[in-house]
């Protein structure tokens, strides 16, 4: 174990030190009015892409799966559930009590299901949130349909620490 | 011009006449600040009498369910006490089955979740710090503290698929392994917090608005600590040079070289302080393990050897991440016990698992380190003036759901 440094801070401060304390610490506010930092996303305005292997939505792919329920069996949540289809099994989703731990995906053993990277679906009401093998079995990486929309993704900066630059691919 | 009340007014302004009524206060349980937690308060004028912390608003009975689910189920659940700090939580659970299973970690997973874990401490202390400015009315802290967490947080999404959730420790190792643009993403982002920090000190802890609310409030000394049982930045704010990662080392933390701040004084600003210094001392930790993590496997080659080649291919070699092996849907480990401690965030986190053989685990303890700060914060609270409620509050960093479980 390396040497022990017990710290003490310094208490009592004069009455010159007081003044510049609140004199920097006006300051500083100053000089973030003046170029402030904002992280604000303009959504829906803008909206954000996200890194590869972002565990969003998950898709089924109906015809690669081997119905070996291992995504059932590793499911936290009890959302994977398994139905029969035409004699065959398929993985079924509750998005009601999905955590979105991505454990299914890592589990299939021939890739069956995949992470889509979408994460702002929205539902109108909770027998929707039920996916059967048929649903599940289609794509939701749609493009936006209003041109409105600017794809932006979030870079760590060295002065403003994150900053949206439009996604170009 | 002085910030010292004593020589305003003697014995501290309190010759003010107190007009001796007694009256009780609810402090929540609806959001006093930062969450559920009812603390009621008997008043004398305006010096706390008693006060009497009431946890439970949010409990989830993690460790009843825990008797009811699968040990890999149980990844997702342990990590909702602490969503802020989840790295740590889950990293505790699996060196707990990790011991029980009796698995060997390769190196590189061990640097790996020390990486995940430190970048897990700074964003923990920023919120913590967050929630103590805007406790004592400095906005501009609050909205810093979240601002630059929201660093912290791209690169575990970056590096775990999850903002908070990360579900990233699996036993035998990690998730997924350290790429370039991550390498490059935290560079960036030390660079930056160093940058920032300074800005923290002019507006945050050099401000004399700041250190009036702070300085000698709750003061606890070492005995007093020792004795309540304070844990983490609590505890070393108090003069104990104690930190899991140095007595007792896990993760790759043997072979990284950092400090432990301890401060004397025992207030609330010095454990602050020491919040503070852990986050510059976790910026030097991130920059060691991108330097020095060493080459190879992220999973353990028990579980490595049973992931199907095609997988391997196309998930190892072309994203760097691993799968996970049919084994893990519902495995049982041997019949044991484990107590395993990691220095969370807040201060030392215990995990206990007892394997009965089956499938699930007869009994799971977690002992979190914001419950330890329950009774501290009902000891701090004597005989101190009810504005100091809110910064003592602050500066224990006491985060509901976790004391709750």
């Amino acid at each position: 174990m390396d040497s022990i440094k017990i710290k003490e801070y310094k208490k009592g401060d004069s009455s010159l030190n007081l003044v510049t304390g609140h004199l920097k610490a006006v300051g500083t506010g100053v000089k973030y009015f003046v170029k402030p930092q904002r992280i604000t996303l303009k959504y829906p305005e803008e909206s954000l892409s996200l890194p590869t292997g972002y565990r969003g939505m998950i898709r089924l792919y109906k015809d690669v799966c081997i119905g070996c329920t291992l995504c059932a069996m590793v499911c936290p949540a009890d959302a994977m559930k398994m139905a029969t289809d035409q004699g065959k099994k398929f993985p079924t989703i509750n998005y009601g009590r999905c955590v979105f731990c991505g454990f299914c995906v890592d589990i299939c053993p021939v890739d069956a299901l995949k992470e889509t990277g979408v994460h702002d679906a929205a539902f109108s009401s909770r027998r929707e949130l039920f996916f059967s093998p048929d649903k599940f079995n289609q794509d939701f990486d749609q493009p936006p349909v209003e041109l409105l929309v600017k794809k932006v993704k979030a870079v760590i900066d060295e002065e403003k620490g994150i900053k949206y630059v439009p996604d170009t691919d | 011009m002085t910030d010292q009340a004593e020589e305003l007014m003697k014995s501290g302004g309190m010759e003010i006449d107190v007009i001796p009524v007694s009256g009780e206060l609810n402090v929540g349980p609806q959001h006093p600040g930062s969450g559920h937690l009812r603390i009621y308060v008997r008043l004398n004028g305006d010096i706390i009498e008693e006060a009497q912390v009431e946890p439970g608003y949010v409990h989830r009975a993690v460790e009843k369910l825990g008797e009811n689910r699968n040990y890999i189920h149980l990844i997702p659940l342990v990590e909702r006490p602490a969503i802020l700090d989840s790295i740590h939580m889950n990293l505790g659970y699996i060196m707990a089955v990790e011991k029980i299973l009796g698995v060997d970690v390769p190196d590189r997973a061990q640097y790996l979740r020390s990486f995940a874990a430190e970048i897990s401490r700074i964003a923990s202390h920023l919120y913590g710090m967050g929630i103590l400015a805007i406790f004592i009315g400095h906005s501009t802290g609050f909205m810093w503290g979240f601002g630059d967490r929201e660093v912290w947080v791209q690169i575990l999404e970056a590096l775990t698929g999850a903002r908070i959730t990360n579900s990233y420790v699996i036993p035998g190792g990690v998730r997924r392994d350290l790429t370039p643009t991550i390498v490059e993403m935290t560079r960036k982002a030390v660079t930056y917090m160093r940058r920032k920090i300074k800005d923290w000190e002019n507006i945050f802890l050099n401000n004399p608005n700041v250190k009036a609310r702070l300085q000698d409030v709750g003061i606890m000394t070492r005995e007093q600590a020792i004795e309540w049982g304070a844990v983490g930045p609590n505890l070393r704010g108090s003069g104990v040079y104690y930190d899991v990662r140095k007595v007792e080392p896990y993760a790759a933390y043997s072979r990284l070289d950092f400090e432990i701040p301890v401060y004397k004084e025992g207030d609330g600003y010095a454990r602050t302080l020491v919040r503070f210094e852990e986050i510059q001392q976790s910026l030097n930790i991130l920059e060691q393990i991108i330097r020095d993590i060493p080459e190879g496997q992220i999973l353990s080659d028990r579980f490595f050897k049973q992931i199907p080649p095609t997988r391997l291919k196309k998930w190892w070699e072309g994203q760097r991440r691993v799968v996970m092996p049919g084994y893990y849907a519902s495995f049982r480990p041997p019949k044991g016990e484990a107590v395993t401690r990691v220095e969370a965030g807040r201060g030392e986190l215990l995990y206990y698992v007892v394997s009965d053989g089956s499938a699930k685990p007869y009994r799971l303890r977690m002992i979190t380190p914001s419950y330890r700060s329950i009774y501290v914060m009902q000891n701090l609270l004597k005989g101190v003036r009810y504005a100091d409620l809110v910064s003592i509050y602050g500066s224990l960093d006491y985060f509901p759901p976790e004391a709750d479980r």
